[in-house]
């Protein structure tokens, strides 16, 4: 479980350290605070394994047509990385522990050709972990969705995708997966036909892809940006209900940003309940006064609690 | 220009503070008072483990980092503990807030009232002081309130002097002091101050009284323990 990072030169970090960590995190902050390229970062320093495939796919989450950027050359996308796109930085990840531990370190810098060069110590190599990164907008193709769930009913875990939909709606009575025409996971409520889950709302597919990835990534990173997204409030406090109970049954870390009020007291409200505050915490991502560097103010349950509690303001407002 | 934030031990004691912060830039033109956000805190805690103290402090390190605020005060009650607890208490809730924290705080600790330490949160500098009243078992709110009254209380007064009286020629449980006083507060705004049909709610509720209705209030009237408070509360105040 990585419990600190430092952050030089990537994106909006010139510099920045970030340490308190634990297995179930949500970040909050304003509009460009951060939030997301602190989430690529995470998904860089614990993930890349020298695979083109994943500094790539930071493309995506950014929601930019590779085919279309490929005549602007690599290049572009590359400066994008550095802070103030300065290319002449070297971009680095530090994981550096209590009990000193060595530390583990990744750098990336631009060479005279333009291509990305990599270091990285050895003992980080050893440590990458499965790292799955899920944008505002994600969604998994029909087939994908098909493969996960096939995996996890061969594993005998199909029972949990179903608890999980009843969190949004109790009616539904059976999830499966059919190969006819069209090749999906389909959902039947009470009384009702089979329907691919492509008709279902949001909130199902949503919740179908957290889960999903929660079991294949067992003891992996899960990091989710925007987690509110397609979820009625009303939802909230179930849907984080499932989320933890999965993530310390499977042995995920869960890093995930919100805007939203109500999510991150359902957040708050459900780390209490179920006696689980020691292994969340809350992080209002922010710009230092005086330094102007990305900080953020780390909060336990409790004080999150009371922030909430005394309308303090705690989204980096 | 960063504020200040004033911690302090309830909501009534904020209605009276804001009162005063009010009265005091009508009396002086030049003073400009910072924007003082209020925090309430319940003083009911243990001097070695001040927890409710400590959250405050923590909420508001969190607004330090934001550059919200630049001072910090606490005015407290002394109640019945000695300065000397009192400011061991404070000390603990800084002490407890850094352990708890991310940041790296640098704390001095209070050893006076009434003085400004520096306290340094992520290279973030703030002055912060305590003020404490009820010293010597005087100047609690209420005595000062019934000390700088501006209307006739002859309710308020006779309760005052006969309740004790009644109570103990009727062998029931006595009143303390503290609990007189109140009792005289209570009185002098519903029935010294109002007449018969304006005795409701919205006239009687402290809330009110001190936003609307505080001239029956001197604050400007000579008495010790006021003085202090305005000397403590101008320590927030840009000149």
């Amino acid at each position: 479980m990585i419990k600190s990072i430092v952050i030089n030169n990537f994106r909006c970090f010139e510099k920045a350290c970030f340490k308190g960590f634990k297995q179930i995190n949500l970040i909050g902050g304003l509009n460009n605070a951060g939030k997301t390229a602190f989430l690529e970062a995470v998904y860089l320093y614990k993930g890349y394994n020298f695979k083109s495939s994943h500094l790539a796919n930071l493309y995506k989450f950014r929601h930019i047509n590779q085919d279309k950027l490929r005549p602007i050359l690599e290049r572009q996308f590359y400066n994008d990385l550095f802070w103030q796109q300065n290319n002449e930085l070297t971009i680095s990840f530090e994981e550096s522990f209590d009990d000193d531990t060595a530390s583990l370190r990744l750098s990336l810098s631009l060479d005279k050709d333009g291509f990305i060069t990599v270091d990285s110590t050895e003992n980080r190599l050893k440590n990458i972990i499965s790292t799955v990164f899920l944008p505002t907008d994600y969604k998994l193709s029909s087939i994908d969705i098909v493969k996960a769930y096939d995996e996890i009913e061969m594993k005998g875990e199909e029972e949990i995708l179903l608890q999980a939909f009843r969190v949004i709606d109790p009616e539904i009575e059976k999830v499966r997966s059919f190969a006819s025409n069209p090749i999906s996971l389909y959902i039947r409520k009470k009384g009702g036909n089979f329907l691919p889950i492509n008709f279902w709302g949001d909130a199902l597919n949503k919740m179908a892809f957290y889960i999903l990835h929660i079991i294949q990534n067992k003891g992996g990173i899960l990091l989710i940006d925007e987690i509110e997204n397609g979820i009625h409030y009303t939802h909230h406090f179930e849907f984080w209900k499932s989320l933890i109970t999965l993530c310390i049954k499977y042995d995920v870390q869960l890093f995930a940003t919100s805007h939203s009020l109500e999510m991150i007291k359902a957040y708050n409200e459900v780390a209490k309940e179920t006696q689980n505050e020691e292994i969340c915490n809350y992080f209002e991502m922010i710009r230092h006064v005086k330094t102007g560097e990305i900080t953020a103010n780390v909060m336990t349950m409790d004080m999150l609690e009371y922030e909430i509690a005394k309308n303090q303001p705690f989204r980096g407002e | 220009m960063a504020g200040s934030r004033i911690i302090v031990e309830s909501n009534n004691d904020q209605y009276f503070f804001d009162a005063l912060i009010r009265f005091l830039e009508k009396d002086n033109c030049e003073i400009q008072s910072t924007e003082i956000d209020w925090e309430v805190q319940s003083a009911e805690e243990s001097i070695e483990k001040p927890t409710g103290l400590k959250r405050a402090i923590l909420s508001t390190f969190n607004d330090i980092t934001k550059g919200k605020y630049d001072k910090i005060g606490i005015i407290w009650d002394l109640d019945t503990l000695t300065k000397e607890e009192r400011i061991r208490q404070f000390n603990n809730a800084f002490r407890l807030a850094d352990a708890e924290s991310s940041y790296s705080v640098q704390f001095t600790e209070m050893t006076e009232t009434n003085q400004f330490v520096s306290v340094v949160i992520n290279e973030v500098s703030v002055d912060v002081a305590c003020h404490l009243v009820n010293l010597d078992g005087k100047g609690e709110i209420e005595d000062i309130l019934k000390a700088i009254k501006t209307q006739d209380s002859p309710i308020a007064d006779c309760v005052d002097k006969l309740l004790p009286e009644c109570l103990n020629a009727n062998h029931e449980k006595e009143l303390r002091e503290k609990d007189l006083v109140k009792l005289w507060i209570n009185h002098y705004i519903r029935f010294d101050t109002l007449v018969k049909n304006n005795r409701n709610q919205a006239n009687t509720k402290w809330e009110n009284v001190m936003k609307k209705r505080s001239d029956i209030f001197d604050f400007g009237k000579e008495v010790k323990e006021l003085s202090e408070i305005k000397e403590f509360l101008n320590m927030f105040m840009n000149s």
